[in-house]
């Protein structure tokens, strides 16, 4: 309940809407006479303080909040008339008359959890039950729960309809997050993150921020709930809400952790003498192995002269009678084996494969990681003055040699009640993190020749293990390739906050937001990196500096109006007028050949070259100006409506359609307060809640509309001769520079229906939305013929439906005086399909979009086993042979080609879910979290290549002996075996437990005695254990893509941990 | 009052924020660092286009496909040992409509098609006032675009058949095209070329620009091509090989191109400044441009000189370098290629192939053993030292086998095509035709050989493209006239690039000329009267032309012979596959002389339309049916 303490404090800071914000009597009160009331705020029972209670005098905004003990002192006019409200999330608010006490103590009622709870809706807040949207919160201590190193990665399995996808574990790097599914093909799918009321600026995103100085985080997922946001509602919008000082005593809290990561689980690759035999059978089946047993002769001509050290391992595999002259043991050969290898075979080698040398590459390339995370922080105010700061520091090691993340915080937040009319208030966050992405170990491990060493005998690195040119060894790839990348930001939210005279109930309010980021990448790559041909004869170092800085800002004018009309009408209005502007800049440079390696990226003149290798600089802008108005009514406290409508205006957009407005309207029936319930003492809570609502998304970059030229590079002789072209749109990630007058917001209407319910006083809580989203004038990155010249554009076609299904439920299964067990369950289920494309409802092959299909499928040929000897005749129809991969010929016509195509299934989960457990007694509180996402495929990126020359996962193969179905013969020289490109896409499904936690709470008895006022220590096992028939790696990857260098199949490397961690608060 | 300077303050920031946002310049899109069309409006914007617009002549040169596309499947080249793209070689069902390849090519000239269609529709608008003012520059201008569409037109009609002929800018977004007939496409293509071969300048400042005599080359190409077809439907007519002849005797006749008089002075790689004079020979009549600087290599700079590489860094005394290349090993010459030279007397095998590597790397010198050393004062001893020979490609005959012994008492490593083992068999000691295993190692064609890259690893080549030159053009030439049974003629074209190919009076040849292919050690006397061609090469069945059975007359001989010819001048340099699609010989010659490629079909004389276009394009607003698409595809695939 503590987390709650601060949320309620925000109703100080942010415009109230659930707390009757009266007008100060004017400003002769100033000079009223005064006297100090002070007193101790506990449970009902007594046992426990309660920090962060709020202590209002009724009818005046004059309050305060009490201190981390308990204690509250608050100045009343002189005179023991009044009463105080004391109010408190979770707790049934209670008023005590003022009848000229000076102290007053008081326990409060412990309440039906849930109903009071304040959500931070955007704008404002709201008490939850009077909330009409659909939305999601996590508090701080769920957050708290599973230590994590950023804040997206905290809201995975906490809230319905939000879709974290670990995807990369590499250090610093943040997870995709989706909210009700995907809905935009090229526009972007982030949602839009508000930090402190201020809206980010697009592709900035949250981990320049501690997830421990965070509040709350609420997802706003409904159209009725994000409309206020308009254009950048489309996405969801998760809010973030970070701690603040409280009124009362000073406090200091110290958070640490130490985590130990591991590889979650590595490849199941060939062993020595596995993949040997790959190799044997790749040349055999091309005529250059002719012995079909093991020839030491035959493997020393072709993989063992390269490299005699290798060699020596593919030789431990042997009996031998002169070692070094590779004199070879023999054996007389069985019956069964001369019918095999011919009657003429009357002697073999003795050889065991599993004597063959196999070194663990995985592991050389792998270490425990250590991660270390402190966290200072300190609070406190007056009633004038409210404070905090913190600073932290976070450095977490990869798992992986050469990849390391540090993120370095400082915090400060500032509320200033200058005068009972005006408050002012700041947060800032000033940031600075240094990633090393870290060079591509581990993928390059796996791909080393099993038998092959790294070093040999006496300690010298082998460059190529086994002698394969393009088989790099990895292991020292730390110290030759660097790639750093810092990123430093301040980020502000500055306010005033005005009761404006003459008017009841009118405030006004000013945000205004800066946003200064400066990002750093520094690559450096030594002549021994492999990039540079490690090391060979015209090897040189190559260095590149690139920075760009931005800076946003937004500035928004707000104007509050909150009135109550007699006992039953309740009002609140909320006019907004804001305006935000993007800007970047930035420069690249680079060189070949520095005279010497310790400079890295920071004296690229030096080179040998006399010239720069590449250089560049960029700019863009963009800019976005809205107005905003809402109108929240309450009737009786039962109904409740929201209408808002927003314009938006983009730069991004083509003139003439920068403009859009965006409405929306919501309802809510308190079910609950119905006379006919309100004896009902099943039902604690019980609301209906219905929404309609329009936003939009113009996350386009800027110039498109325009037709952008790009500039070619030619040469006439040896004078430069660039000139420039519509941009073809060639390039990955490139669009085609046609003209594009027409592009214009694309929309996404929601129809929401909630329901929130709390039965058997709240043991069982909760709430089930239903929702359709319909997206039209969907900005398609539209690729088009090549004829054209270009071959692709952004244009606004068809439509998208999302529907969908999420319960969000928590029931209180046991709760006895010290002990209590309680689960949170969450299941989302949804469904993303194209409902029309150009020419209709007719699906657009070309661009693999499919009506009634997710956005994301796989489009290929379906594997059907493999050719069997048996079915040589059937093969040679399609130019096949035995032992080659079988495809389904989906058109009949003998041939295969792109006809037979067809979707395998997508990336999008079937549906994903959690179940939390929390389970506390007494000073022990444990909990587990379990998580699952089911039935996505995932592109693995490994598809079977057995070309006997790069080594991969072990899998059965195809001989002539073993008729397997799984994977083909191996042949020499097949990079990519013939039609295998459905291979990469298998089920992703899995179950995994993603935390355990157990903490313990040092009883105040023993912890009073340091000083301290809260100690808590716990472990914290993260992804423990992991559930799938996936063969890869970690499943969680959304998509391996394939812009990566690294082996795909290694991209998605999981990490396990082990965390202790402690919590002391002075 | 401390309340109302705080209000007035508010009010001041307030009015800032509103301010901004009331200002309707606050929404507009200003344009600092990117350009949109409208640049296309200005002088200097469409002299940029123009560049631009002969960007995509690199793209032949840019990857893989340069190999796989224009010289894979044919007679004279085929797979090496890492065979990534082999299918384009064998034909097998890995060449279709979803290759890579297939795509690339059809996108690259298309974009170009259409950067000369934006030059065209609005070169004759502009009121340049200063290289854009006069009717005679915008002339040069348009005319050097008509070339460029023409160029791209024709790759494109030699490899896919019928295609969208597009002749306006795309203006917005268009997806109904349907493909126009063969003859059609061939009929822009000479219209452009004769604007270009009327308008352009003789001569350019800018080396590398279209000039009157690449166009005159070009349209005697065009017409020879369309004149080629026996059973294809060009639109051929029967004066194309009389135009042939008489453009390709406007470039021969009209004193600008010479041929080099030493075949090597062509691929000179002795420094960057002597690589660029060969690169701007007298003999260039139109390449595509590439320099050794990375900023202006484009996404890929040339990188055909990674292909014909064998592997040399697995081998005692090497180490990958600059000069040796990346060995990518995809492309070696078949035995066809290695024969149909008259290796003695022709200079130009030798001087267009690489045979013996030298020693770069001390780490791994080979040592001798009691077993093999000469002396035993030598034992332990490093056979050879880094700047000697490490290893040698003998491309002998089965007549005159290596003996086995002599390789194994070589200091430095030996492969001959033909070894005599102990047994005193004759074997392979690599081999074209063989397992993947025994073509590691070749004679390297070293057209492409480019040192001047900024490291070994470094795949953007600086070595311009040739796509037309000088012995082509009387090779042509020569061509037409022998079509018209013209032989004298015809001869008489030949030997002139004959004359050059000869070794001179006084050149030293190298050593295999004696010691492999029968020449006498110190001779340096004129090779050229050995070297003449003569009509018996083509007027009776001369072995050493090595003629598919099925050849029987003295005109498809002759057809044949030139063919040769051009494999003799022109081998590698990337035409190879659309010659033999050009004389409908590709199947003929191609099973008989690349035992790779048995499963080529007639319908391999195009190229599969792609995929990407038959998914992507619309007929009366709707995107086509499989079946539909079926329709659309060229035939066999």
């Amino acid at each position: 309940m503590r987390n709650f303490y601060q949320i309620s404090r925000l109703l100080w800071l942010l415009p109230g809407l659930s707390v009757p914000a009266a007008f100060a009597q004017g400003q002769t009160q100033a000079q009223t006479q005064r006297v100090t009331i002070t007193g101790k705020v506990t449970s009902a029972d007594g046992k426990e303080a309660l920090p962060g209670v709020t202590v209002l005098l009724k009818g005046t905004s004059n309050g305060t909040g009490t201190g981390p003990d308990g204690s509250y002192s608050l100045q009343v006019p002189a005179g023991g008339g009044g009463v105080l409200i004391f109010s408190y999330v979770g707790y049934a608010t209670q008023e005590v008359q003022i009848a000229g006490q000076s102290v007053i103590n008081l326990g409060l009622q412990g309440e039906a959890k849930g109903l009071d709870e304040v959500v931070v809706v955007g704008y404002g807040s709201q008490k939850k039950s009077d909330v009409t949207g659909a939305l999601s919160s996590v508090s701080a201590k769920e957050i708290q729960q599973v230590q994590t190193q950023n804040i997206t990665q905290a809201l995975q399995g906490r809230a319905a309809g939000v879709d974290v996808a670990g995807g990369n574990f590499r250090p610093g790097e943040v997870p995709a997050i989706r909210i009700r599914g995907n809905r935009s093909v090229r526009a972007s799918n982030e949602p839009l993150y508000v930090v402190d009321g201020i809206p980010l600026a697009q592709g900035t995103g949250l981990n320049d921020f501690n997830p421990q100085d965070i509040q709350s985080v609420e997802i706003l997922k409904d159209a009725s709930a994000t409309a206020i946001y308009g254009s950048r509602g489309a996405n969801g919008v998760v809010i973030v809400t970070t701690k603040r000082g409280q009124e009362g005593k000073f406090s200091i809290n110290y958070n640490t952790y130490f985590s130990a990561d591991r590889a979650s689980r590595t490849l199941n690759l060939f062993d020595g003498g596995g993949f040997l035999e790959v190799q044997r059978e790749a040349n055999r089946a091309n005529g250059t192995y002719a012995p079909l047993y093991a020839d030491p002769a035959r493997d020393f001509a072709l993989f063992g002269v390269k490299d005699l050290n290798a060699w020596e391992g593919i030789a431990d595999g042997y009996e031998w009678v002169d070692r070094a002259n590779r004199v070879v043991a023999t054996r007389p050969t069985t019956d069964a084996e001369k019918a095999l290898y011919g009657a003429g075979v009357t002697q073999i080698p003795i050889y065991d494969a599993s004597k063959v040398r196999t070194t663990d590459w995985q592991n050389l390339a792998l270490r425990t990681a250590l991660t270390q995370n402190h966290q200072l922080s300190a609070s406190g105010g007056t009633d004038k003055l409210r404070a905090s700061m913190s600073v932290g520091y976070l450095k977490q090691n990869g798992i992986q040699l050469g990849q390391d993340f540090a993120r370095y915080n400082a915090r400060a937040t500032l509320d200033f009640k200058v005068n009972p009319i005006v408050t002012l208030g700041a947060s800032t966050n000033a940031s600075l993190s240094v990633q090393n992405y870290g060079p591509d170990i581990y993928g390059r491990a796996v791909g080393q020749l099993p038998y092959a060493v790294p070093y040999t005998p006496d300690g010298t690195f082998i460059t190529n293990p086994g002698g394969d040119p393009l088989i790099f060894n990895p292991l020292r790839e730390q110290g030759n390739a660097f790639n750093e990348r810092r990123v430093t930001r301040f980020f502000g939210s500055f306010y005033a906050d005005v009761q404006l005279p003459f008017v009841k109930g009118l405030r006004y309010r000013l945000n205004v937001g800066p946003d200064f980021r400066n990002n750093r990448t520094g690559i450096f790559q030594s002549a021994r990196a492999i990039a540079r041909d490690a090391g060979g004869p015209n090897s040189v170092s190559y260095g590149q500096y690139d920075q760009g800085q931005n800076f946003t800002y937004v500035v928004e004018n707000l104007l509050f109006y909150d009135r109550q009309f007699g006992d039953k009408h309740s009002l609140s209005l909320t006019a907004l007028q804001s305006v935000q502007s993007d800007r970047g800049e930035g420069s690249s440079l680079s060189a070949l050949d520095l005279p010497y390696d310790s400079q890295k990226w920071y004296n690229l003149s030096s080179t040998y070259k006399a010239a720069a290798n590449g250089f560049g600089s960029y700019y863009t802008a963009r800019s976005l100006a809205s107005w905003m108005g809402r109108i929240n009514y309450g009737y009786l406290d039962r109904y409740l409506l929201t209408l808002t409508g927003r314009a938006d205006g983009a730069s991004v957009l083509a003139p003439g359609n920068k403009w859009s407005f965006f409405p929306s309207v919501a309802v809510a029936w308190k079910v609950q307060q119905e006379n006919f319930l309100r004896n009902v003492a099943v039902v604690s809570e019980l609301k209906l809640r219905g929404g309609y609502g329009t936003v939009g998304q113009a996350s386009v970059d800027p110039y498109t509309t325009g037709g952008t030229l790009q500039q070619s590079a030619y040469a006439f002789n040896e004078t430069p001769a660039y000139g420039y072209s519509p941009t073809p749109g060639t390039l990955p990630n490139t669009l085609g520079g046609l003209p594009n007058p027409n592009l214009r917001w694309e929309r996404t209407s929601t129809l929401n229906l909630g329901v929130d319910f709390g039965f058997f006083k709240n043991r069982i809580t909760g709430s089930v939305e239903v929702y359709r989203a319909n997206t039209t004038d969907l900005l398609l990155p539209r690729a088009l013929p090549a004829v054209s010249g270009v071959v692709s554009i952004l244009q606004n076609v068809g439509a998208t439906r999302n529907s969908g299904v999420e319960v969000g439920l928590t029931t209180v299964n046991i709760e006895t005086r010290s002990f209590r067990w309680s689960t949170d369950y969450v299941f989302t289920r949804n469904k993303e399909e194209f409902v029309s494309l150009a020419s209709g409802a007719v699906s657009d092959v070309g661009n693999r979009w499919f009506i009634g299909q997710p956005l994301g499928v796989y489009y290929n040929y379906q594997n059907n086993g493999i050719w069997q000897t048996s079915e040589a005749d059937q093969a040679k129809v399609y130019g096949a042979k035995p032992g080659e991969i079988k495809v389904v010929d989906q058109d009949g016509n003998n041939i295969i080609n792109a006809n037979d195509f067809v979707i395998l299934g997508s990336n999008r989960p079937k549906w994903s879910g959690s179940i939390n457990n929390t389970l506390t007694y007494k000073a022990f509180e444990l909990s587990f979290l379990v998580y699952a996402r089911i039935g996505q495929l995932v592109a693995t990126g490994y598809s079977p290549g057995l070309g006997g020359r790069y080594p991969g996962q072990a899998v059965d193969y195809w001989t002539p002996t073993n008729p397997s179905n799984e994977n083909p013969r191996p042949a020499i020289g097949q990079d990519a075996a013939k039609n295998n490109s459905g291979y990469p896409f298998v089920s992703g499904s899995f179950v995994r437990v993603r935390n355990i936690s157990l903490t313990y709470t040092v009883p105040p008895a023993i912890s009073t005695k340091i000083r301290a006022n809260n100690l808590a220590i716990y472990v914290n096992s993260v992804n423990p254990f992991l559930f799938t028939k996936f063969r890869g790696l970690d499943p969680e990857a959304s998509d391996v893509g394939s812009t990566s260098g690294e082996l795909a199949q290694a991209r998605n490397l999981g990490t396990k941990s082990l965390i202790v961690g402690l919590r002391l608060g002075f | 009052m401390k309340i109302t300077r705080t209000f007035r303050a508010l009010g001041f920031t307030a009015l800032l924020g509103l301010g901004l946002s009331s200002c309707k310049d606050y929404l507009k899109e200003e344009l600092v660092s990117t350009l949109t069309n409208d640049y296309f409006s200005t002088e200097q914007g469409l002299e940029d286009l123009v560049k631009s617009s002969y960007e995509q002549t690199r793209y032949k040169f840019a990857n893989e496909h340069s190999y796989a596309m224009f010289n894979f499947g044919v007679d004279e080249l085929t797979y090496a040992d890492q065979i990534n793209f082999y299918w384009w070689d064998i034909y097998d069902s890995r060449l279709n409509s979803s290759d890579g390849f297939v795509d690339g090519v059809w996108t690259a000239d298309y974009d170009g098609i259409n950067r000369c269609n934006i030059g065209i529709a609005r070169i004759p608008g502009i009121q340049g006032t200063t290289t854009l003012r006069t009717d005679a520059q915008k002339t040069q201008r348009l005319a050097e675009l008509r070339f460029l569409r023409a160029y791209y037109y024709f790759q494109l009609v030699q490899q896919y058949g019928a295609i969208p002929l597009v002749l306006q800018p795309t203006e917005g977004v268009q997806l109904e095209y349907t493909r126009a007939p063969v003859p059609d496409v061939y009929r822009t293509i000479i219209s452009d070329l004769r604007f270009a071969a009327t308008n352009l300048a003789p001569t350019t400042s800018d080396f590398g620009r279209a000039t009157q005599g690449a166009a005159q080359h070009y349209l005697a190409k065009v017409y020879l091509t369309r004149g080629s077809a026996i059973t294809d439907v060009r639109g051929q007519r029967p004066t194309d090989i009389d135009s042939a002849a008489y453009y390709a005797d406007q470039v021969i006749s009209g004193g600008r191109y010479t041929l080099e008089s030493d075949y090597a002075k062509l691929f000179d790689i002795s420094s960057y400044t002597n690589s660029v004079a060969a690169q701007t020979s007298k003999e260039i009549i139109f390449s595509s441009q590439f320099v050794n600087v990375p900023a202006l290599a484009g996404r890929f700079g040339n990188r055909v000189h990674s292909y014909f590489t064998l592997q040399y860094d697995n081998e005692p005394g090497m180490a990958r370098d600059l000069l040796n290349d990346r060995p990518f090993r995809r492309i070696m010459p078949t035995n066809y290629a290695l024969d149909i030279f008259d290796r003695r007397n022709d200079s130009r095998f030798y001087k267009m192939m690489k045979t013996a590597w030298i020693a770069n790397s001390a780490t791994n010198l080979p040592k001798w053993t009691a077993a093999n050393a000469p002396t035993p004062a030598l034992v332990g001893q490093p056979k050879f030292a880094v700047g000697d020979t490490a290893f040698a490609v003998i491309v002998n005959t089965p007549q005159n086998p290596v003996p086995q012994a002599q390789i194994n008492a070589s200091r430095y490593g030996i492969f001959a095509r033909y070894v005599r083992n102990a047994a005193g068999t004759v074997v392979p000691g690599y081999d074209p035709t063989g397992a993947v295993g025994l073509r590691n190692k070749f004679p390297q064609l070293i057209k492409y050989t480019d040192p001047f890259r900024t490291s070994a690893a470094d795949e953007a080549g600086t070595k311009d493209g040739i796509l037309a030159r000088f012995a082509e053009t009387y090779l042509i030439a020569a061509e037409a006239y022998g079509r018209k049974g013209d032989y004298n003629k015809a001869l008489q074209y030949v030997n002139i690039v004959r004359q050059r190919a000869a070794y001179k009076a006084g050149e030293v040849r190298p050593n295999a000329n004696y010691r492999f292919e029968g020449g006498v050690r110190g001779d340096v006397s004129s090779t050229y009267p050995a070297l003449t061609a003569t009509q018996a090469s083509f007027t009776a069945n001369d072995p050493k032309e090595m003629y598919p059975p099925s050849v029987s007359s003295t005109a498809e001989r002759f057809i044949h012979f030139m063919l040769n010819e051009r494999t003799r001048e022109l081998l590698g340099e990337l035409h190879r596959w659309e010659d033999l699609a050009r004389t409908e010989t590709l199947v003929v010659r191609t099973r008989y002389l690349n035992p790779d490629a048995v499963a080529i079909q007639p319908f391999h004389k195009l190229r599969p339309i792609p995929q990407t276009h038959l998914e992507r394009i619309s007929r009366n607003g709707q995107p086509l049916s499989a079946t539909e698409r079926q329709a659309e595809q060229n035939p066999g695939y």
